[in-house]
C-alpha cells in the first residue's frame, strides 16, 4: 500500500533532517549474519571436538570401525571449517546470509568497503590462532590456566577483536564493541576471586566469555536496527507507519 | 532570497536524497520499504535526480534477480546541504517577520 508523503505537519522538516542519522544506525546494527556465521563456526568446532573424543574412546574399546567412522567425521568437519576460515568463502556466506536474512528489507551499505586485506590481518589471525591453540595445550597441562582462562584469554582476544572490528572501518557496528566490554569486565571479575558461571570447566563457562558475549553484542545490535527500521519508517511516512509497523514491501 | 532547489524542494525527492545522504548506498527494494511509494513512483522521482545529476544509479544483476543501487553523487550532497541552509534562511526570515 502506498503511503501518501505529506510536509504539511509543523514538525515534517525536523522529522526529515532526522533521517540520516537513522538509516545510518538502521544499516550499522545489521548483525543477525554475524550470530549465524558464529553458530556455524561453534558446530564445527562442536563436530570436531565431539567425534575426535568419540573416536578415541571407541578406539581404546577395541571397535576399530567405529573409531574409523568418527575419525571420518572428524576430518569431515575439519574441512569444513578450513573452507569457513577463507576469507573469500567467509564473505560469500556472509553476503548469501545477509540476502536471506535481510533480503526483505532490501539493502542499505553504511560505508564503503574498506580497502582489500593486508599482510597485516593475516599476521594477525595466523597469531590469534596460536594464542588460542597455545591456550587450549596450556589447560591440558596446568590446572592455573584453566581458573584464569578468560584473562589470559582477555588479553588477546580483545585486541584481536578491537582490530577488526576497526578494519571494518564505517561498516562497523558501534554495539559489536560490547563483546570485548564484556571479556574484559568478566576477566578483571575472575582477576578480583569472583567467577562469572563458575564451576567445573566445561561447555557454559567455555561458550559463555567466547561465543556467549559475541552473540550477545550481535544481538543487541539487530535489536537496535529493528528499533532504527520502525523510527525511519515513522520519519519517512509520518507517525501512523510507527503504529502499523510501517506495511512492508515483498 | 534564493529559491529553494525544486528539484529537491519536493517531499518525495527531498526523502530519497535525506535517505541517501546518510548511506553510502541503498537499492530499490530499501528505499520502497521505508518510503512507502510505488514502484512506478520512486522511478520517477529517482530518474528526476539523476537527470539533475543529484544520484547515481547502477543496474546490475545477483544471479537472475536485477539490483539498482542509488547513491548520492559530491553535487547531490553539496546541493541538499545548500538546500537546508536555505530552508534555515527562509524559516528564520519567517520568525523574524512574525
Amino acid at each position: 500500500m502506498e503511503t501518501e508523503i505529506k510536509d504539511d505537519a509543523p514538525d515534517a522538516p525536523e522529522r526529515v533532517r532526522e533521517m540520516p542519522k537513522w538509516v545510518r544506525r538502521y544499516a550499522h546494527n545489521r548483525t543477525l549474519p554475524v550470530l549465524v556465521n558464529m553458530g556455524v563456526f561453534l558446530l564445527a568446532c562442536a563436530a570436531i571436538g565431539g567425534s575426535s573424543m568419540l573416536a578415541a574412546r571407541e578406539g581404546q574399546a577395541g571397535h576399530k570401525a567405529a573409531a574409523l567412522a568418527l575419525v571420518a567425521v572428524s576430518l569431515a568437519a575439519c574441512a569444513v571449517w578450513l573452507w569457513l576460515v577463507v576469507p573469500r568463502h567467509w564473505e560469500r556466506v556472509f553476503s548469501a546470509l545477509y540476502g536471506r536474512l535481510y533480503g526483505a528489507e532490501g539493502t542499505a551499505v553504511a560505508a564503503a568497503k574498506p580497502c582489500g586485506r593486508s599482510r597485516a590481518d593475516l599476521v594477525i589471525v595466523i597469531a590469534f590462532g596460536l594464542c588460542l591453540i597455545l591456550q587450549i595445550l596450556a589447560g591440558f597441562a596446568f590446572e592455573t590456566t584453566i581458573r584464569y582462562m578468560v584473562p589470559i584469554m582477555a588479553t588477546y582476544s580483545i585486541p584481536f577483536l578491537l582490530y577488526m572490528w576497526a578494519r571494518r572501518g564505517g561498516m562497523a557496528a558501534p554495539f559489536m564493541l560490547l563483546w570485548p566490554g564484556l571479556l574484559v569486565i568478566h576477566a578483571v571479575l575472575a582477576l578480583a576471586g569472583v567467577h562469572p558461571f563458575s564451576g567445573e570447566p566445561n561447555a557454559v563457562t567455555i561458550l559463555v566469555p567466547t561465543a556467549g558475549y559475541g552473540a550477545i553484542a550481535a544481538l543487541a545490535s539487530h535489536v537496535y536496527s529493528r528499533v532504527a527500521l520502525r523510527k525511519l519508517r515513522s520519519l519517512a511516512r509520518g507517525p501512523e507507519a510507527d503504529k502499523t509497523g510501517g506495511g512492508q514491501h515483498a | 532570497m534564493r529559491e529553494p532547489d525544486p528539484n529537491i524542494h519536493q517531499p518525495t525527492r527531498l526523502r530519497i536524497m535525506m535517505l541517501l545522504s546518510g548511506v553510502e548506498e541503498a537499492d530499490f527494494k530499501f528505499l520502497l520499504s521505508i518510503l512507502g511509494l510505488t514502484n512506478g513512483n520512486l522511478s520517477v522521482q529517482a530518474g528526476k535526480l539523476e537527470e539533475a545529476g543529484y544520484v547515481a544509479i547502477s543496474k546490475s544483476f545477483e544471479g537472475k534477480i536485477p539490483r539498482t543501487r542509488y547513491r548520492l553523487t559530491d553535487l547531490g550532497r553539496e546541493r541538499l546541504a545548500a538546500y537546508w541552509q536555505e530552508m534555515d534562511k527562509i524559516r528564520a526570515t519567517g520568525q523574524a517577520g512574525g
